[in-house]
């Protein structure tokens, strides 16, 4: 059994849990602590709401959608059956029914020799359609990286990116940068490995996008990548710098995020 | 007592919780000794239910925990997935989703908040869902664009807004890099603590203990500039 002594190892359990990720038996020592100690909810409080403010963000969510919810939830409680045949319809099982529907559609044509084109384009556009849709599921793993800032200065935001190296391809997720004015830009810049055969600036670099915030300093943009990211062990690190808008590309300012891969 | 049932019990506090059956009120039952002379009841409004114990009745079915949950905490799953997809409609339906389908996660409440645990599905399903619709359709590349009207003029809400970033920004700046760098993957790229261990080759007690510190830390800084 674990034994909370201090007010410290107390405040770091209510942390853990804020966290979520206390183990089972320090859960059930914080649900013995928080029923003989009812101050501690405050603190409990506090501390989640340090977590909403660093890392949440907040809006009001339209009027109808609660009673949306609800009225889904009473749907799908009440029509088990229904819903589990609508549910074969979403998700991983489209790729399967959009298959079963591509190999019918093939069978059909081979047996019955018919040659009609138009049939055939038929089954094109079907197994077109499917390779869409199964195409993010047969994707490879994707690679999430968050930028640290490289300053001692304040924070200057947060950037994250999930990377699909298979693909070429990343999205990146921008919050808390600070909105800059018309002549300058955020520009991502891709920095490789010494000695690899691509071409760079004198930095080391590649640009790889340049992006501006929202007056939130909030951004999410889809990107495309440069061919490096083929092999990932080329790339050394990302970074995010502030740029002229008219010339990004001279890349005259130090990197303000970066994250080593 | 018709209509009431438990639906938690503390043996060691020697305390239960009861709801009524329509969940409009409970009750918390204490045995100071053996006998029901000695129960002695409180009754509670549903409101002031913990998340743990309003988790425990949506998993049993019922509406009215997840209406309660919906109003504690849609702000923040809508509010993340908005920030994330920058499409109020798509952030509608990803809000509704999450809701709908909560009893069916992997959610444990002996070992985290619902809210945290709420905040990371979020922005992780806002993510895929960008992932996915730009797998789908390459061709749309300047899709937020399209969703999103420019802003010429920051409002009042606005610029209280930014203000409020630059004071979390220099809360989070007084963290050591290695805090920062540790809560970001926790919360940013939702990764478990056991994922950062590994990801950055140091034991997991190290890791833990250092989110823990971060984030009271985090609380004190944000405290001492009136932010919580």
């Amino acid at each position: 059994m674990v034994e909370v002594r201090s007010q410290e190892e107390k405040s770091l359990l209510l942390a853990g849990y804020v966290l979520g990720e206390l183990s089972s038996e320090e859960g059930h020592l914080l649900a013995q602590m928080l029923a003989a100690e009812p101050a501690l909810h405050e603190e409990l409080a506090e501390l989640q709401a340090s977590c909403d403010r660093a890392y949440g963000a907040t809006a009001e969510p339209p009027a109808g959608l609660k009673g949306a919810v609800l009225s889904e939830f009473d749907r799908m409680s009440t029509a088990p059956v229904r819903s589990e045949r609508n549910t074969f319809w979403t998700g991983s099982n489209r790729r399967w029914a959009w298959r079963g529907i591509g190999a019918l559609a093939a069978g059909l044509i081979a047996a019955l020799g018919v040659q009609n084109q138009h049939l055939r384009q038929r089954v094109d556009v079907l197994i077109a359609e499917r390779d869409a849709l199964v195409e993010p599921q047969l994707a490879g793993e994707t690679i999430n990286v968050a930028l640290s800032s490289t300053g001692d200065e304040g924070s200057p935001g947060q950037v994250s990116l999930v990377i699909d190296p298979a693909d070429l391809n990343a999205v990146l997720v921008a919050e808390g940068l600070t909105p800059l004015g018309s002549d300058r830009v955020y520009a991502l810049w891709t920095v490789v490995q010494p000695n690899v055969p691509v071409t760079t600036d004198e930095k080391g670099a590649i640009l790889t996008a340049v992006f501006t915030v929202d007056a939130d300093g909030a951004q999410t943009q889809e990107i495309d990548l440069p061919r490096v990211f083929e092999s990932v062990e080329d790339v050394k690190a990302i970074a995010v710098s502030v740029e002229s808008a008219d010339a990004p590309q001279k890349h005259q300012s130090s990197p303000i995020l970066s994250e080593q891969l | 007592m018709d209509g009431v049932e438990i639906v938690r019990w503390f043996p060691e506090l020697k305390r239960g919780l009861f709801v009524s059956s329509d969940l409009t009120c409970c009750m918390t039952i204490e045995f100071s000794g053996q006998s029901e002379q000695d129960v002695s009841a409180k009754r509670l409004v549903l409101g002031q239910l913990p998340d743990a114990e309003l988790w425990h009745s949506l998993l049993q079915g019922s509406r009215e925990a997840l209406g309660e949950l919906y109003d504690r905490h849609a702000t923040l799953v809508y509010g993340v997935s908005l920030k994330v997809l920058g499409s109020p409609q798509e952030a509608e339906d990803l809000t509704q989703d999450i809701f709908i389908n909560l009893s069916k996660r992997p959610y444990d409440p002996d070992r985290g908040s619902l809210r945290t645990f709420l905040m990371i599905l979020a922005r992780s399903r806002a993510i895929d869902r960008v992932r996915s619709r730009q797998s789908v359709s390459r061709s749309q590349k300047k899709w937020r664009a399209d969703v999103v009207p420019d802003t010429p003029s920051l409002s009042t809400d606005e610029m209280a807004q930014a203000e409020q970033s630059k004071a979390v920004s220099s809360a989070l700046a007084q963290l050591s890099d290695s805090e920062q760098q540790v809560l970001r993957l926790a919360y940013y790229e939702g990764l478990s603590q056991a994922a950062i261990a590994q990801r950055l080759g140091e034991p997991l007690g190290t890791i833990k203990s250092r989110a823990r510190r971060g984030l009271l830390k985090l609380k004190r800084f944000l405290q001492a500039q009136g932010e919580v």
